[in-house]
């Protein structure tokens, strides 16, 4: 269905060495973005989404730190491009909106000089008149009324829906190939979020971006995503499509996540899933969630990441649906 | 006015533990005067879950803070069981009613180990000796689930669940009778959410605690209070039996506030009222007082919401709502 993927990653591990030993936050990912496609990974805290989102952006690099694996986008190899290299891809083909909005912004200058920043980078050709200009009418374009007071603006003057829908428009005036979005929203109100969703698909759509969408919320994935990847420690459990996900999740791990979800419904309490997210230094041999599974047995092992159904993945022994 | 300070779910045996009568707090900015609380009436039953829900900016924390103590309002009275409690409380009285802050990286002192920040309330509130200070924060442990091995570690080697475990270990270590819950699982994962709002229930049970819940995220309540408050700007806009304020909501702003919420499954969808998204919303001013608060943001708002602001009225004895175009009568024509 997505003929050519235009972000691929594929076997893609990291490693950290830290004082309590190594950290393997990485554990051979492999994913891929079809053009204008939206796809979400989901996972909670510390299963190395965001790693996997930086290690795409070109932001994680230390002395540190070992990455290995293939990212690429159209075909350039992204791991060993250079600063200079990033330069030219980085905000031009591929862009990220990073999850708190007040944070991203640079608080010492203001929106305009940002957005023309931003925008003049892209296209350097472009004098400040211009990009002002072009700048104005992008915030027009995502119903901010008064743009050139939000210009003039610093960044903390401004509302968080406000910020957040500013950073949104830089990650796409460019008109990049690929939006990574870390939690976009989630750092906001409720409703702040949903309009912030409703105008990230509404841009990406009409520039024909394809966007990573990087959440712990299911509930976000089921109204934005088209396709899914579930993360669990460093490794990627279960892939489909959305419906089919919600429909008949297979692996235990997407199951126990989506039983956590408080309910509208109001039938009773969300579930917990027992035990502790695994120490990366010293992670379960095989399956990573086994020791928290309630189906694990002794022949789990180290499961293949299976097709049972054509479009559905999953990374388990035992045959799950539903 | 009477009649809106009552308790929406009665069962008339549980008595009012915190009556709330019209509080008002205003705060000067600039030349400006915001009122956070703009004549809120609650009563809180003892035993009772109460959640109070809105945007950032609705009143929510003010209004617990009030509660708490920490702050005073410009007018209007809190009572606990009676007792005027709106200028002065005691220390027998700052005892009964506790918080739970919403990050806990940033509510425990990192320079204090769990023992040392469990014991301080414990000194406060009693005249414990030393080794039983020590025996009681061990049992405080064990009771929210933390191992008493812990005791002498610092909040910085625990996991973000594990500190609210804390947080709630230090409420509840002068046995109080309400806690304050400010968010108590925004800043955590949901599998870990799950376990926290089960420990909360698992503890009202068994030391018949008061909640008053605040949160941004309807979902999260669904399930755990009896009676929900949705404030906006300062005003009490809609409050009613859980059950009912969901299923359905007649404010236009608890219509918006359930339609964004992301939810997982097709039942949970057909729950939600439909809510025109398109329209601008950025750059809205607050409402001058004169009207409806919502109006500004309302798609529906019809002339008369520009005639002052309109009161709580009771739509059943279980929920009352504050709008003057409510949603019910177009709802019951919907398919």
């Amino acid at each position: 269905m997505n003929a050519d993927p235009i972000l691929t990653v594929e076997d893609l591990h990291l490693r950290i060495r830290q004082f309590e030993g190594e950290a393997h936050i990485l554990n051979g990912v492999s994913l891929h973005l079809g053009a204008g496609e939206r796809v979400a990974l989901v996972g909670e805290s510390g299963c190395g989404k965001s790693s996997t989102a930086l290690i795409a952006m070109g932001l994680m690099n230390g002395g540190n730190m070992s990455i290995d694996g293939r990212v690429t986008l159209e075909g350039t190899d992204l791991l060993g491009l250079g600063e200079r290299g990033w330069r030219n891809v980085r905000g031009r083909q591929i862009s990220m909106v990073f999850q708190d909005p007040g944070a991203a912004l640079n608080p010492v200058f203001t929106v305009g000089d940002q957005l023309v920043t931003a925008i003049r980078r892209g296209d350097p050709g472009t004098s400040r008149a211009e990009a002002h200009e072009r700048a104005a009418e992008a915030l027009r374009h995502v119903h901010i009324v008064d743009a050139e007071r939000v210009l003039a603006s610093y960044p903390f003057q401004l509302s968080g829906g406000l910020n957040q829908r500013i950073l949104i428009t830089m990650a796409l005036v460019n008109r990049p190939r690929v939006v990574v979005a870390d939690e976009p929203g989630s750092a906001l109100d409720v409703t702040v979020q949903e309009q912030t969703l409703r105008l990230m698909k509404a841009l990406t759509d009409e520039v024909g971006a394809a966007v990573l969408l990087i959440t712990h919320n299911l509930g976000v994935v089921r109204t934005f995503a088209q396709r899914v990847y579930v993360m669990y420690s460093g490794t990627i459990v279960e892939e489909a499509e959305t419906a089919r996900l919600f429909e008949a999740p297979r692996h235990p791990y997407t199951q126990a996540l989506l039983a956590a979800v408080p309910r509208l419904t109001g039938e009773g309490l969300p579930q917990p899933i027992p035990g502790q997210v695994p120490d990366y230094t010293d992670p379960p041999v095989g399956c990573r969630f086994q020791p928290r599974c309630p189906h694990a047995r002794a022949a789990c092992g180290n499961p293949p990441f299976a097709e049972p159904e054509p479009g559905h993945r999953v990374r388990c022994v035992l045959d799950f649906s539903g | 006015m009477t009649s809106v300070a009552e308790s929406l779910v009665p069962p008339a045996e549980d008595p009012v533990l915190i009556r709330i009568e019209d509080l008002r707090r205003d705060f000067t900015v600039g030349s400006r005067t915001v009122s956070a609380l703009a004549g809120v009436s609650l009563d809180i039953r003892r035993g009772q879950t109460v959640a109070v829900v809105g945007e950032s900016g609705s009143g929510k924390t003010t209004l617990g803070n009030q509660i708490l103590g920490i702050d005073r309002p410009t007018s209007g009275r809190i009572l606990f069981e009676g007792r005027e409690i709106t200028a002065t409380r005691d220390t027998d009285m700052r005892r009964r009613i506790q918080v739970v802050q919403q990050s806990p990286y940033t509510t425990l002192n990192p320079k204090r180990n769990l023992r040392q920040i469990l014991e301080l309330p414990i000194a406060i509130h009693s005249d414990r000796s030393r080794r039983q200070r020590r025996d009681r924060v061990a049992e405080l442990l064990e009771i929210v689930g933390v191992s008493a091995d812990f005791m002498e570690r610092y909040p910085y080697t625990l996991s973000g669940g594990q500190r609210q475990r804390v947080a709630l270990a230090r409420a509840l270590a002068p046995e109080p009778d309400v806690i304050v819950l400010d968010e108590p699982t925004s800043s955590l994962d949901v599998s870990v959410q799950a376990r926290i709002l089960q420990l909360l229930v698992e503890l009202q049970a068994q030391y018949q605690l008061t909640y008053l819940f605040i949160t941004h995220d309807l979902s999260v309540v669904r399930n755990i209070a009896d009676e929900v408050v949705v404030l906006y700007r300062g005003y009490v806009v809609e409050r009613g039996a859980t059950a009912e304020l969901f299923s359905n909501p007649l404010h236009r702003y608890n219509a918006m506030l359930l339609s964004s919420i992301p939810v997982v499954s097709e039942p949970e969808e057909a729950l939600k009222p439909s809510w025109e998204w398109d329209g601008s919303v950025v750059g809205v001013e607050p409402s001058v007082g004169a009207a409806c608060p919502f109006l500004p943001r309302c798609p529906h708002a019809v002339a008369l919401c520009e005639q002052g602001v309109p009161p709580l009225v009771a739509e059943t004895p279980t929920h009352q709502h504050a709008c003057r175009n409510p949603r019910s009568s177009e709802s019951a024509h919907r398919e």
